[in-house]
């Protein structure tokens, strides 16, 4: 049974990889000169906004720092506007990157997958923010709609689109919340090894802390939704009848039990993912009911 | 194993510079040729190992197994195991610790794998693969034999006529030749990984003949200048430790808090193989279940039907390390405060037991 990511954390890693240096995978903006700068972005405008694109990439060629908001929904007006006024003397003024500030050019993409498309191009329509939009379709990643990037490069090689060819790598983004559970708990997999092996008690966050390297610059919906995802994976665990190896210990914090070993530990997780990923596969009856028919 | 610990560093080369002489003699009117019979000679020897630890943990950390006497010098040390000399640990290098020994090589294999094959030992071996045995080889002035030792553990995964288990041991100064000359046959080449290579080295007018193993013990069989044996000991040290500096900061993850964000820095790792693994499940589990030789924990996710996620953890020191694993490759990510020793033992490993052609590439040329 497939364990796919979620879009967010698929669209994420897909654009990271651009940036890599590793032959064998399509990097264009790395061969444009553009390396990834950070992830998790957070930082203030100079109205007091707080910004919180997910990447920004620098171009040391062309003095052009791009952002880019990963987007699989829709996109909130109030952040779609603090981005639409965001202008090169805010990221002067915020100190956040090592590029020349002189004549720094500023670019700011939404990223969307080809399902959230329209409501990506929709929202453009009606509230006309300006900043282009790319999509990722299967494995090709393209502009769409007639904004433009004020990188004439960033143009040419988005309106040609990337091609992926073969796969698009998974390791450089761990999970977001909207990934399902059984992607999530082979992601948090090394760290409850971890706790295990040190006969540790944990809370929901201690593993966030540990599996997720941007957990301090996820904005706090983001994150409550994956201390609640992970807290809901532990207490699922505790209550499969078959797979008891998480102990609940004053109902806020967790251990794995002490009676069992690695090996034990292993397989149990391995086999809770196969079966999730089953459920999580398997269409539930009002979804098929409420389907349109073709 | 002599019963003279060593006082410094002068005393050490006496110790070894005269059992090298003598070994050699024994060598002249006896040579051993079965493996079991070199295993019970006492050569001049010294065992690389890669310590992800300080030494003073380390100390407290295996008190019950050996013991530790001190030397004049603050960085060599006189190692006991059951109360019997079993060696001189020289830390000078606080990575890559040297082991000397001049007792049975096998009463010395005993305590290295004393040493290095518990869970979190922290200790390790450095993991020579058959094409860094090869680039070893050349470090000699002329090349002096090899041995391969192939064991298909993958009958079940491969899809191709399967490569099978393969022995062989040659000793003869044409020996890079005749590795050249093997490989040029297909059916021997998916086999031809060497777990030890033997070379010539003079330095001025010494010279010692070495056998360097896959797992870092590099043996005088023969010869008159312990500086010969430093010689090509400190080329390998180095050459690993360089191949570790490699990968830890060009393909290890980091990431940096900022005020704005987390600064991430680091690429992935391929590993390309020419034999295709059949079945995909079966070649992970083999991988990822805890056992010897790789000593990895790892659980699985099915990205597509031909791709598999896996998220690991490295035995012997804890470190994490992802994959993702297709049929003739597998990406390897390895994250913040990971030992890149186990890329190392993973791929020697994965030549020996699958693919001997396999390469470990990085972004540039291939790394090992």
């Amino acid at each position: 049974m497939t364990s796919r990511l979620c879009d967010h954390t698929l669209l994420i890693n897909a654009i990271i990889s651009l940036t890599r240096k590793e032959k064998g995978i399509p990097r264009p903006l790395f061969q444009l000169g553009y390396q990834l700068e950070c992830i998790g972005l957070r930082f203030p405008n100079r109205h007091g906004d707080t910004v919180n694109p997910d990447l920004s990439i620098r171009g040391d060629v062309e003095r052009n720092l791009l952002l880019v908001d990963c987007k699989s929904g829709g996109v909130k007006h109030a952040q779609a506007e603090i981005y639409a006024r965001l202008t090169s003397e805010d990221i002067v003024a915020a100190n956040i990157t090592s590029l020349e500030s002189r004549n720094l050019i500023l670019d700011l993409t939404f990223a969307g997958m080809r399902k959230n498309e329209k409501k990506l191009l929709d929202a453009e329509d009606r509230n006309k923010y300006g900043l282009p939009i790319v999509v990722l379709d299967s494995l090709s990643m393209q502009k769409r709609g007639s904004n433009r990037f004020k990188n004439e490069r960033l143009n040419e090689l988005f309106d040609k689109g990337i091609n992926f060819g073969g796969k698009i790598p998974t390791g450089f983004y761990p999970f977001s919340a909207d990934d399902r559970n059984s992607y999530i708990l082979g992601e948090i997999a090394p760290v409850l090894f971890e706790m295990h092996a040190k006969g540790l008690e944990f809370t929901p966050e201690d593993i966030l802390t540990k599996a997720h390297p941007y957990h301090d610059y996820l904005d706090s919906g983001e994150k409550d939704a994956l201390k609640g995802g992970i807290g809901r994976i532990l207490s699922r665990i505790e209550q499969d009848p078959d797979f008891r190896f998480v102990i609940s210990k004053q109902k806020t914090k967790w251990m794995i039990s002490p009676d069992i070993g690695i090996v034990y530990l292993r397989r149990g997780i391995q086999e809770l993912i196969e079966k999730w990923s089953e459920e999580e596969e398997t269409p539930k009856l009002f979804e098929f009911f409420s389907r349109e028919p073709s | 194993m002599s019963d003279v610990p060593v006082k410094n560093r002068r005393h050490l080369r006496e110790i070894l510079q005269e059992n090298l002489i003598t070994e050699t003699e024994v060598e002249d009117h006896v040579p051993a040729e079965e493996e079991e019979a070199e295993e019970a000679r006492k050569r001049t020897k010294s065992q690389i190992l890669e310590a992800n630890v300080s030494f003073e943990d380390y100390v407290v950390s295996t008190r019950d197994a050996f013991e530790f006497a001190r030397s004049e010098d603050s960085t060599l040390w006189n190692i006991m195991f059951h109360g019997s000399l079993a060696g001189y640990l020289d830390i000078a290098n606080p990575r890559l610790w040297i082991l000397h020994s001049i007792g049975a090589a096998k009463e010395m294999n005993e305590n290295v794998r004393n040493m290095t094959e518990k869970d979190n030992s922290m200790i390790d071996l450095p993991w020579l693969s058959s094409n860094s045995l090869q680039t070893i080889g050349a470090f000699g002035k002329t090349s002096a034999g090899f041995s391969l030792k192939y064991r298909n553990r993958f009958l079940e995964a491969g899809t191709e006529i399967d490569v099978e288990d393969m022995t062989m041991r040659f000793w003869g100064s044409a020996a890079l030749e005749l590795i050249e000359q093997l490989k040029k046959n297909k059916r021997i080449e998916g086999g031809l990984s060497l777990n030890g290579i033997g070379l010539i080295h003079q330095f001025e007018k010494g010279y010692v003949k070495e056998q360097v193993s896959w797992s870092g013990r590099i043996m005088a069989i023969r010869g008159d200048s312990i500086d010969s044996h430093f010689s090509v000991l400190n080329k390998v040290q180095t050459y690993y430790q360089n191949l570790l500096d490699v990968l830890e900061s060009e393909y290890r993850f980091s990431y940096k808090s900022l005020p704005h964000g987390v600064a991430f820095s680091g690429e992935s790792l391929k590993i390309l193989f020419e034999r295709r693994i059949g079945n995909l499940r079966d070649f992970v589990n083999s991988i990822f279940s805890t056992t010897q030789p790789f000593r990895l924990w790892g659980v699985t996710k099915e990205l597509e039907p031909d791709r598999l996620k896996v998220k690991a953890v490295d035995l012997h020191s804890g470190g994490r390390i992802d994959f993702e694993i297709e049929p003739t490759q597998m990406t390897i990510y390895l994250q913040a405060g990971a030992c890149a020793n186990v890329v190392t033992r993973l791929f020697t490993n994965l030549q020996s037991t699958f693919d001997a052609r396999s390469q470990l590439v990085g972004y540039d040329e291939p790394i090992m």
